[in-house]
This record gives structure tokens, C-alpha cells and sequence, in this order.
């Protein structure tokens, strides 16, 4: 047990240090108060006497558990489907690892405990977060209904997360590209077969069947009601939600999903797969996750292999994102427009993940610290710096931009981005402190995001409310592999 | 008593170790040669780091791969780089190893303030370890291999990059259990001005030359030709 509890406590504990944890739980608290809607969102409500049904705190809860597990799922699984992996990269703790006596039963369990428990913390975040929102928008009246059915829906999302993130490293071993493909097929397969979301989510009701129910129910109390149509003309209509047996019995059957990828992933796990760096690796070419570790001398001029190695990273996330543009084609019905909006926001915080990613290696890196001793060299560095982020941020943007018809916006996005990302690098160079550089973005961000209208989110048309979440999961998972390499060069810069 | 017996593993043929057969006993044994010369893959053999090998590995005469964990219970190895998780303090950083072997909190953080005094890291014993330099890491390294007290201790160049009063004390800091078997690979050859140290020379995955002290001198002054490469 003391090596397990070692494991779970050091591993959650560094954790909680970095950087990177907190802009998740920043991302995931600044999507969780966007996926709410709001009292006045144009959306088909049931008012009974002076309440509106769709709004009850137990639907509230509900609906926002439903957006967190979707949100969080994508991102869980890339997070946790690699964290064997980066212990046997030569920055990880992998070494002491396998030379000690725990056993691989312990060394597993320890991970998947760890990964369960940091899931929930995200889920914790997402839910007071959609709760003070709520309550915000005073649809919040009663918050422990609003949890519990918060909890019903989201709570097997740790385990279940955790446990097939790591089958998901095990079977994937060094294989990133595998890696990559097994977390998209299975959060797409998950989606897909509704195994996630489905069976939790309000019965849709037509709007005669959800008045012939309301009249019963609430007639015995001398209450009336009024239907106020949706102005995007969908008919369809929450009724509120129920905590079921069913509900919570497919919580168990996700939980217990997890453990079946734990104990499945014990059949597998090699502790003596060779660590990143042996001798016996040099069979095969390695193609590294991160290229900015084996880029060319700095003062060589090959910014373009630079933007191609930097590219290199971005394909194995822009797989996944132009899955969900495939995902997104097949959906019926969707409201474009609204869906449109609300990713324009969410897209521009693409350079500031791009931003992150490159700026804030760049200190560890030392080509950065080199460039700037010479200020010839500035200019060069400032190019190719930008260069590779408008080139990373533009190759994310493409599905959208695909689908987008209205030119000005594309213009606006495309100008956006390079005045951001030019402005991003300058920043990092004369405040010598990338942080400063994105902490401008974030803010920058932040005020264009409170001119956009939340209330494209709407119920009545799940999948509609889908999209967003997709784009912002994908989001969420370039802010979490943006911080991966900083882990391996400031450690590297501190061996050094 | 850890011994090889006709121990071999190669890279697709190229490098290793090929039939090595050697005892080591309680003490300190350096090996040395030069680049590629096997010192590292016999350490990460005896660190039970490969699973597939030729011959046999054996302490007390049982061998380690009935039991493996039984014997790394007892062994602690520090490569040549290693990683740590750079948020965690050094103390907090000991205290995980120390728990990964066992130990309870209290036995285990007495010990890790010791070492840390020891290595003369006491002052940053709660300083995140990404801050640390290179040669604070290479000491964390020894405080880390010692937290177990273990009776095989194999360290992989442990005192490059290191300052020569403290490379010195990293050296005594290993031997301080006269019962320990301490086997280092270094090519710095003051790191087995020690008494009692033996040295192993490998060339080409076996051994080429092997003495005690008095006899290091000697293959230093033959140094150049013999295959060891020596910093002074």
C-alpha cells in the first residue's frame, strides 16, 4: 500500500505545480459558466407557475454534467494515455520506476488512482463552476438538486477515463500516432454509440405530450402554464430530469469499464519496454512529440524546417480535429450560424495555445536566449517564431474555415491571427517572460469573449451544443500537450 | 555477493556485454573503459533494467530473475541522467522513493534530511528540483540510490559535472556500509582512491584488465596503452 499511496501523492503533487494545471482549470471553468444557457436564450421553455421547467436545477445539473463529460472526455483520455510514456522519455521518472521493488500491479494501480482522482478534480471545477453560473443566471434555486444530478452524470467519468488512458499507453507504447488515433476512435466511438452522454439526458417531449403532462402534474397544485415557442422553430422540449436507477447504474457500468482497461492494461504492461534514449531504440528512427528537441543549431537559418517541425507536432491534434469536422458534416440540422459564433471566440485562443507552446520553451530551449544576445538575429527569430505559430493555428483553423462562407470573418480571423501571433512573439522578447506574453492573450481574449452571445447554446438541439464543446475539448488538449515539452527542457536545462 | 556468470547481452550484435563472468564482493569497484565499452549495459543488467539476457545474474547465490523484485528491494540503481518530477521538493522527492521501497513517512523523511545534510543539500532540501543544477541533481541522484540503505548500489558515472570536495564525499557517502557492494562506473579515476577499491577494465563487453589500488596506478601510468581513458 505505502509504495501506491508514494506514487498517487508525488504524482498529484507535481501535478498541482504546474502551469499547465491551472490553465485547465482555468479552460475548463471559462467553458463551463459559456455551455450554460442563459434565462433569456432563445430556446423553446415550459413556464409553470413562474418557473420555467427547462431551468430546474435538477435539468440544469443534468444538461451541465452531460457538456462536462463530453468536454472533458477528449482531453482526459489525451492527458492520461500518455503519462507511462513520459516516465520512460529520459525526463522521466521511468528509471526509478522500474529498478524499484513495486510491483506492476502497484505501479499501474498507483497511475490510474492518480488519473482518477485528477479527473474529478476538473469535474469538481466544471460543476461549481455551471453551479455559481446558474445561480448567476437564476435558474440555480435548489444547488443540491442541482449537484446531485450533476454527479449522477459526471462522476464515472474519472475511472473510466483513467483506466482506458492507460490501456491506451500501454498498447500504444512509444507510438504516437497510434496513441493518437486509439483516443480519437474511442472518444468518437463513445459518442457515437451514446455510451457517454446517452441514457442520462432528459426524454425529448412534443411540445403536446409536454403540455398533456404538465396539465396533470401541475393541475393537482392550481398552477397554470404557458409554451413560449422557440424563435429557431425546434419543437422539442426538456422535461425535467429524473435521477433513475438507470442513471446510476450506468455510472456503475462506465466506472466498471475503467476497471476492466486497468485490469486489461496489467496483461500488457511491460516495465521493461526500453526506455526513450537506450541504445537498443536506435533500430528504428525515432520521430520524437517534440520537435523543438531536435531542431537544427539556432544560428543555422532553416526557419522552414522549424515551421515544419513544429507542424509535425500539430498533425497528430489536427487528426482529431478534422475527425470532428467529419463529425460535424454528418450532423443534421445544425445551426451554423450559432455554431460559428461561438467557435470564433473559442478559435482565438488558438495562438495563445500555439503562443504557449513555443514561447514558453523557448528560454528552456536557449535558442531564444541566444537570438536575443544578438539583435541581428532578432528579426529572423521573430519570423519564423510567428511563421510557426499563424502556420499551427491556420492548420487547426481549416476545418472551420472550410465551412465558413462569410469572407469577412475568414479576413478578420486570418488578420487576427497574424497581428496576435507577431504581437505575442514581440511580447515574449522584450518582457523576457512568455507568461507575460499569454497572461496579454488570455486577457485580450477575455474581452472579446464578452462580446459574444452565449445563448447560440441551445438545449432543445443537443447536438447543436455539441460543436462548440468538440472545438473546445480540441482546444483543451493543444493547452495540455503546449506544456508537455516545457516539463522535458526545463528539466533537461536544469540537468544541463 | 552479486555475481555474473557468463552474462551477455548485445545490440543486434553490436556493443554490450559477451560472457561475463565476475564476482563482486562488498566495497567499492569501479568500472572503467572507454566509450561503448560495455560499463553501462552491465550496470543496467545488474539493475534488472533488461529482461532479456544470456547467463545468469546472482545475489547470495540465488538468481535475481526467480524473484526480482525480492532483489530490488535491496538494490538501487542511479543512471547516468535520470528524471525527477521537477515540482517536487528534494525532501519530497526522497520521500517518494523512499515510500516506492516501503518505508513509512516518519523513517523515511529522517532519512532523507540525513542524506540531504550529508550531500550538502540540506539548505535546499524544500527547493523544487527544476531549479537545481546539474551537480545539485548528480548529489540528489546518491541521496536518492541511499534512501533504501540498499546492499547493491550501482551508480553510472555519478560525479561528473561534480566539484572535487564533493565528488569525494559523494564517494564516501557510498561506502559508509562496509557491507554494501558499491560498483560505479567512471572515468575519473580519483573516484576510487579509496581503500580496498577494485577496478574492472571493460573492453568490448568483457573484462580486459582488473586489480586492486595498487595496481590502478600502475594501468594509470600505462594508460596509454591500455584501453582506459583517465581525467585527472
Amino acid at each position: 500500500m505505502q509504495p501506491i499511496v508514494a506514487m498517487v501523492a508525488a504524482e498529484l503533487r507535481n501535478r498541482s505545480r504546474e502551469a499547465s494545471t491551472y490553465v485547465m482549470l482555468l479552460f475548463v471553468a471559462v467553458v463551463s459558466a459559456l455551455v450554460l444557457p442563459t434565462p433569456n436564450a432563445p430556446y423553446a421553455t415550459l413556464t409553470a407557475g413562474g418557473h420555467r421547467v427547462l431551468l430546474a436545477s435538477p435539468t440544469a445539473g443534468a444538461l451541465a454534467g452531460v457538456l462536462t463529460v463530453v468536454f472533458l472526455a477528449l482531453v482526459t483520455l489525451v492527458l492520461l494515455a500518455q503519462s507511462v510514456y513520459l516516465d520512460r522519455l529520459p525526463f522521466g521518472v521511468g528509471t526509478w520506476l522500474r529498478t524499484s521493488p513495486a510491483s506492476n500491479v502497484q505501479l499501474l494501480v498507483a497511475r490510474w488512482i492518480s488519473g482518477t482522482l485528477y479527473v474529478e478534480s476538473l469535474v469538481f471545477v466544471c460543476g461549481v463552476v455551471a453551479l455559481v453560473t446558474s445561480a448567476f443566471h437564476g435558474i440555480g434555486q435548489n444547488p443540491a438538486a442541482f449537484l446531485r444530478s450533476y454527479a449522477v452524470v459526471s462522476l464515472a467519468l474519472g475511472p473510466m477515463a483513467a483506466g482506458v488512458g492507460l490501456l491506451i499507453d500501454n498498447v500504444a507504447g512509444r507510438h504516437q500516432w497510434l496513441r493518437g488515433t486509439l483516443v480519437a476512435v474511442c472518444w468518437l466511438g463513445a459518442l457515437a454509440l451514446g455510451a457517454i452522454p446517452g441514457g442520462h439526458l432528459p426524454d425529448p417531449l412534443s411540445l403536446n405530450e409536454l403540455s398533456d403532462v404538465a396539465a396533470v402534474s401541475l393541475g393537482h397544485h392550481g398552477l397554470t402554464f404557458g409554451i413560449t415557442p422557440n424563435p429557431g422553430g425546434k419543437a422539442l422540449l426538456w422535461s425535467t430530469f429524473p435521477i433513475s436507477y438507470r442513471a446510476v447504474a450506468n455510472q456503475v457500468l462506465l466506472a466498471a469499464s475503467g476497471i476492466v482497461a486497468l485490469l486489461s492494461s496489467l496483461a500488457i504492461f511491460s516495465r521493461f519496454a526500453p526506455l526513450d534514449g537506450e541504445p537498443q531504440d536506435s533500430r528504428r528512427p525515432r520521430k520524437t512529440l517534440f520537435p523543438t528537441l531536435e531542431l537544427p543549431g539556432a544560428m543555422r537559418p532553416l526557419w522552414l524546417s522549424r515551421v515544419g517541425a513544429e507542424l509535425r507536432l500539430m498533425l497528430v491534434l489536427d487528426r482529431g480535429l478534422l475527425a470532428s469536422a467529419a463529425l460535424a458534416a454528418l450532423g443534421t440540422g445544425l445551426v451554423f450560424s450559432g455554431m460559428i459564433r461561438i467557435g470564433e471566440a473559442l478559435l482565438l485562443l488558438l495562438p495563445l495555445v500555439f503562443a504557449g507552446r513555443i514561447t514558453l520553451c523557448e528560454r528552456a530551449e536557449g535558442t531564444g536566449g541566444i537570438f536575443a544576445q544578438f539583435p541581428a538575429y532578432v528579426a529572423q527569430y521573430t519570423s519564423w517564431k510567428s511563421a510557426a505559430i499563424i502556420s499551427a493555428t491556420l492548420l487547426f483553423q481549416l476545418p472551420l474555415i472550410v465551412m465558413w462562407h462569410d469572407r469577412a470573418h475568414l479576413l478578420g480571423l486570418a488578420v487576427g491571427d497574424i497581428v496576435l501571433s507577431v504581437a505575442l512573439v514581440s511580447a515574449a522578447n522584450w518582457f523576457s517572460s512568455s507568461l507575460i506574453a499569454t497572461i496579454l492573450v488570455g486577457i485580450w481574449w477575455y474581452l472579446f469573449a464578452l462580446n459574444q452571445s452565449p445563448d447560440v447554446m441551445d438545449p432543445a438541439n443537443l447536438s447543436t451544443a455539441m460543436h462548440p464543446v468538440l472545438l473546445a475539448a480540441y482546444l483543451a488538449v493543444a493547452v495540455s500537450l503546449s506544456f508537455v515539452p516545457i516539463r522535458a527542457e526545463r528539466t533537461g536545462d536544469a540537468r544541463a | 555477493m552479486l555475481e555474473c556468470a557468463d552474462l551477455s547481452m548485445t545490440y543486434g550484435g553490436n556493443g554490450g556485454v559477451r560472457r561475463l563472468s565476475w564476482s563482486f564482493a562488498p566495497g567499492v569497484t569501479g568500472l572503467l573503459g572507454h566509450n561503448g565499452s560495455g560499463k553501462t549495459t552491465l550496470l543496467k543488467l545488474l539493475a534488472t533494467v533488461f529482461d532479456r539476457y544470456d547467463g545468469a545474474i546472482r545475489w547470495q547465490g540465488v538468481d535475481v530473475r526467480g524473484d526480482r523484485n525480492a532483489y530490488r528491494a535491496v538494490m538501487s540503481y542511479v543512471p547516468q541522467q535520470f528524471g525527477v518530477y521537477p515540482h517536487l521538493s528534494a525532501m519530497e522527492f526522497l520521500r517518494y522513493l523512499g515510500g516506492l521501497r516501503g518505508m513509512n513517512g516518519r523513517a523515511c523523511a529522517t532519512r532523507a534530511a540525513a542524506l540531504l545534510e550529508r550531500m550538502a543539500l540540506g539548505a535546499h532540501a524544500h527547493r523544487q528540483l527544476r531549479t537545481y543544477s546539474g551537480g545539485m541533481l548528480k548529489r540528489l541522484g546518491l541521496c536518492a540510490a541511499l534512501i533504501g540503505d540498499p546492499r547493491v548500489l550501482l551508480l553510472d558515472e555519478p560525479t561528473a559535472g561534480v566539484d572535487e570536495r564533493e565528488r569525494k564525499n559523494m564517494i564516501d557517502a557510498a561506502r559508509e556500509n562496509s557491507e554494501r557492494v558499491v560498483i560505479l562506473a567512471t572515468h575519473i579515476y580519483s573516484d576510487l582512491a579509496v581503500p580496498n577499491a577494485k577496478f574492472l577494465v571493460l573492453d568490448a563487453g568483457t573484462v580486459s584488465r582488473s586489480g586492486n589500488a595498487t595496481e590502478l596506478s600502475t594501468a594509470i601510468r600505462e594508460s596509454t596503452s591500455t584501453p582506459v581513458l583517465w581525467e585527472r
